[in-house]
């Protein structure tokens, strides 16, 4: 092992962009009706989230 | 946050953990690899560092971060009232896809700063503007150090090819690029040999 940082952070920000690579990789929009509800609900609640964190 | 919930979730990333090919668990258990959700964050993660009296991450980023890879702990840290709250109105089944992704991502680091090599890492950025768009989109929008990007860009391409094994089995998916997925191979055994 080499170079190894102290700590890896996985920002808030990026949790949405990564469950829709996980559900559309190849970036064609074609979800299914689930998977495209569950990544709407997902980016919604980050967007809230994230508002209210960055207000406080 | 309630505890019975951080228990939930950490039943997911279990999960996700259990679902990873047998060669990659078995990396993980040699390296002594754990996980925890913490209730409350991130007095938990400082506490942490605490006990093995080391300097803690930057406390912003840390109040920030949906989940951690601490190398010298060799723990995977998840923000459990984030996970909670961004997970909100899932079912269970989604609610699960998304904890594993989040969680296939940290085992990605584990797994990226124990197997690869200082060399490799120098070309972060070379490589990750080979990956695909969104990819490049989640590591280039938080502004990495170099060394960062690469680690971040293997991270980022384990949780999709763990993820796609269904669709895509373990060859070269349509949207990977060559050079990168041999680059990937070199670091991280694809297709594992168990």
């Amino acid at each position: 092992m080499t170079d190894t940082p102290a700590f890896a952070v996985l920002p808030q920000e990026q949790v949405g962009l990564l469950f829709r690579a996980a559900l559309d990789p190849e970036g064609k929009g074609d979800l299914s009706e689930r998977d495209a509800a569950a990544l709407a609900r997902v980016e919604q609640n980050l967007a809230a989230i994230l508002a209210e964190r960055d207000s406080a | 946050m309630d505890a019975s919930v951080a228990m939930t979730l950490l039943a997911d990333v279990r999960l996700a953990r259990h679902r990873l090919p047998s060669q990659h668990i078995a990396v993980l258990d040699a390296l002594g690899v754990q996980e925890t959700v913490c209730a409350s964050w991130p007095g938990p993660v400082l506490d942490l560092y605490e006990t093995v009296r080391m300097t803690p991450p930057d406390a912003r980023a840390l109040r920030d971060a949906a989940g951690l890879w601490l190398p010298a702990l060799r723990t995977a840290a998840f923000n459990g009232p984030f996970l909670r709250a961004v997970t909100d109105g899932l079912d269970e089944a989604s609610r699960r896809e998304f904890v594993a992704n989040v969680a296939w991502h940290e085992y990605g680091h584990a797994l990226s700063l124990a197997l690869s090599t200082a060399d490799q890492r120098r070309r972060g950025s070379e490589l990750l503007k080979l990956a695909p768009d969104v990819i490049q989109r989640q590591v280039g929008q938080h502004g990495y150090r170099s060394d960062e990007i690469f680690d971040e860009l293997i991270a980022g391409v384990y949780a999709l090819l763990v993820g796609g094994v269904p669709r895509y089995g373990y060859g070269l998916p349509r949207y990977l690029n060559q050079l990168l997925f041999d680059e990937f191979k070199e670091i991280i055994p694809w297709p594992p040999t168990q």
